[in-house]
């Protein structure tokens, strides 16, 4: 009986004894749970502010990383106006490119202390995109008061012939913000009348782009208006079907002769334009009645859908290094006037390749004759003249009086190939967008805006001598792995031998 | 500090007494010289961040070789409950066992000089970049092993531990991909736990405090867990 009393006893200090070890444990599994997700806790929070308050230093020899001077400029010149600049990104959350422009944006903050910058994501607050007018993910928006400025996604990041993807984010925040600062709006007039196309049509898109880069657009009807509007900064003539009115061609030319800023964009039609012909034919240049046929820069789909080779200008340049094509459909083909004696000064932007000819019946059958201008043709043609010689700009003396007041401006004129490149479903491929803004800058003068082109990472190059070459090959794949590899193995039977 | 010097020296001792060392060394620097071969021969440029932003991977491979059997071994030799009872730390254990791994991998590192040499020998090469690539493949690599000592403190097997190890990294490493696919803050959150992203910056020259900051707490965390891990054993 004592003996059972006794081990009952055991047994029960023993239970007391588990159940105390189990709670300790259940306490010291507790406790280290607890403390490992603390851990964790504090190193998200670390991570989240370091990422947050980072310090970077550019180590490259060319300050590959590190903003432009001409940004800095840009930057010192907001600080010395004192006007706020507020920037706005349209970015979905989290994604890759949103990274990248908000490390930009930050470095433009640190060095501004009138600039400060938001992002906000177009998908999860779309109440937010509608109030800035916003329709793509990843514009970009620049306000100043009550001006602003649209950065649209293709001028951000752009992809090359390889499909590599190119970050221009500093250029393009860099150029829409020095036009804030220059302040100063510019009215493009579109002309209508001949068939063109509208801006709240063909050319929405267009009409878009340029107002959200600052730009006033408006149509204009010449003989409704009897005179081109005071305020025209650059007259464009996109598409048209019909001839102009001989009072048209006079104002234009009158608008020209005082340093007007015109934009011809010539579609082959098969109809005859001699009064747009015969303003052109004032400054060197000729549009065929002829489509450009192209066997090799082209569509794969259609011969007449060209892609331009660019010819070292202003406006080519930034497209030239970018490798970007433009695409251009049924274009008239286009040249310079042979023996042209004026004073205007003529430049080739764009032409077709050598394997290309300006086909005179595109409807009928399509082959090179004789008779038929052989490639390379001009696409688009620049051209500006100087403002000094007025007897020969314009013969009337109400212009000539003026023309001498404007002694030391010019005018420059834009001959285009098509007008089709800027239709809304032809605007956004390749470069095409981007052609036709460079164009319009050059045409009012803004052609001196910065066009920061990406830093390239340096390549060293090195040259070793054949021989030596071979050597090192054999040394640093060869030699010196077997060296280690045999080192290994002398010390793995020195202490075998040890062992035994 | 005693205490972790001597299990260090111990360590390495050890370490360089075992094939493994020179024949993880040797793949090394044979992969090394075929990068080498390849970018600074065969395309004739002296920028050798390109080299190493190949070695990182390799390098995440390699980690897992080098630390496998730091705890394992132990574990497996019934040494570890000896160390246990001394008068020693499991934070200084474990230090001292990371200290020496970091050293092998130094050592390592160390032999790419003569490369640099060869270089320098025909070309002036922008040396930022080359150094900050190389201080970040440390860091990254630091971090590697650190992840290779916790795994090595779970089990008594070697190559169980290795695989472990190279199952977290890889999904260290892949986990930028389902950043991408994922999106959002949740993305945002992934895409920073990438080891392969925050390299990208040293790789190109960049010195940003923010990933130094992030293979540092990565290498505090797991050493962190493995102190835990080893603890736990006394109570368990």
């Amino acid at each position: 009986m004592a003996i059972w009393k006794s081990t009952k006893k055991q047994r029960s200090v023993g239970n007391a004894e588990r159940k105390q070890t189990d709670s300790r444990r259940l306490l010291y599994t507790c406790n280290t749970l607890l403390v490992i997700l603390i851990v964790f806790t504090a190193g998200i929070i670390i991570n989240l502010l370091a990422a947050r308050y980072n310090w970077r230093y550019d180590t490259t020899r060319n300050k590959l990383y590190s903003l432009s001077e001409q940004t800095r400029q840009v930057l010192a010149a907001l600080d010395d106006k004192g006007q706020s600049v507020e920037v706005i990104a349209f970015y979905q959350e989290g994604s890759s490119n949103e990274r990248m422009v908000q490390q930009l944006l930050k470095e433009y903050k640190e060095r501004s202390k009138n600039l400060s910058y938001r992002f906000i994501d177009p998908y999860k607050h779309p109440a937010e995109a509608k109030r800035y007018q916003i329709q793509q993910e990843g514009t970009v928006l620049l306000l100043m008061g009550e001006e602003e400025r649209k950065i649209f996604p293709s001028d951000i990041f752009s992809y090359s012939y390889y499909g590599q993807s190119q970050f221009y984010g500093e250029q393009a925040v860099t150029r829409a913000l020095s036009k804030l600062l220059a302040g100063g709006e510019k009215h493009l007039y579109f002309l209508q009348g001949h068939g063109e196309g509208s801006i709240n049509k063909e050319f929405y898109a267009l009409h878009n782009y340029l107002t959200g880069e600052g730009y006033h657009v408006h149509e204009v009807n010449l003989p409704k208006e009897g005179a081109i509007p005071e305020d025209c900064d650059l007259l464009i003539c996109a598409g048209p079907e019909r001839d102009l009115l001989a009072e048209e061609e006079e104002l234009i030319r009158s608008y020209l002769a005082q340093g007007g800023r015109v934009m011809f964009l010539l579609d082959y039609t098969g109809t005859k334009l001699p009064r747009v012909l015969s303003i052109l034919a004032e400054w060197g240049l000729e549009a065929e009645e002829a489509m450009v046929v192209e066997l090799e820069r082209r569509s794969l789909f259609d011969p007449t859908t060209v892609y331009p080779n660019y010819v070292q200008h202003e406006i080519t340049k930034e497209l030239e290094a970018k490798q970007v094509n433009l695409v251009f459909p049924a274009n008239r083909a286009l040249r310079e006037i042979m023996g042209y004696a004026g004073e205007a000064q003529r430049y080739i932007l764009l032409r077709s390749s050598n394997n290309s000819w300006a086909e005179k019946n595109p409807h009928g059958q399509v082959k090179q004759d004789d008779d038929e201008t052989a490639g390379p043709i001009s696409l688009a043609i620049a051209a500006q003249r100087k403002l000094g010689n007025p007897e020969k700009a314009g013969e009337r003396t109400a212009e000539t009086e003026g023309a001498k007041e404007k002694e030391g401006i010019e005018s420059r004129l834009l001959l285009v190939a098509n007008s089709i490149f800027i239709t809304n479903s032809y605007l956004e491929q390749g470069g095409n967008l981007n052609f036709f803004y460079n164009s319009v800058q050059w045409l009012l003068g803004e052609e001196d805006k910065i066009t920061i082109l990406p830093k390239q990472a340096e390549l060293t190059q090195v040259s070793i001598p054949a021989r030596e070459g071979v050597f090192i090959r054999w040394f640093s794949m060869g030699l010196l792995p077997l060296a280690i590899l045999g080192l290994g193995g002398f010390i793995w039977i020195r202490r075998r031998k040890k062992v035994k | 500090m005693k205490g972790v010097m001597v299990i260090m020296r111990r360590e390495l001792a050890s370490y360089f007494l075992s094939p493994i060392a020179y024949a993880v060394t040797a793949v090394f620097i044979l992969l090394y010289g075929l990068f080498f071969s390849g970018i600074v021969l065969g395309f004739g440029v002296a920028n050798l961040e390109y080299t190493f932003s190949n070695m990182v991977v390799v390098l995440l491979f390699m980690a897992p070789l080098m630390t496998m059997r730091t705890l394992a071994e132990e574990k497996k030799t019934g040494v570890d409950e000896l160390l246990m009872t001394a008068p020693i730390s499991t934070g200084h254990f474990v230090f001292g066992k990371f200290f020496a791994v970091c050293v092998a991998l130094l050592s390592m590192m160390a032999l790419t000089v003569i490369h640099f040499l060869i270089v320098r020998h025909y070309a002036a090469p922008d040396w930022g970049p080359i150094v900050t690539s190389l201080f970040g493949l440390f860091l990254a690599g630091v971090s590697f092993l650190a992840v290779g000592i916790f795994t090595s403190s779970l089990t008594d097997n070697q190559i169980i531990s290795a695989l472990f190890s190279f199952g977290i990294l890889l999904f260290f490493w892949l986990v930028d991909w389902m950043a991408e696919a994922v999106g959002g803050k949740t993305g945002e959150l992934l895409g920073n736990l990438s080891l392969i992203k925050h390299y990208e910056d040293f790789n190109k020259g960049i010195l940003d405090s923010s990933h130094i900051i992030f293979y540092l707490t990565m290498t505090a965390i797991f050493l962190f867990l493995t102190v835990r891990q080893l603890e736990s054993r006394r109570w368990k």
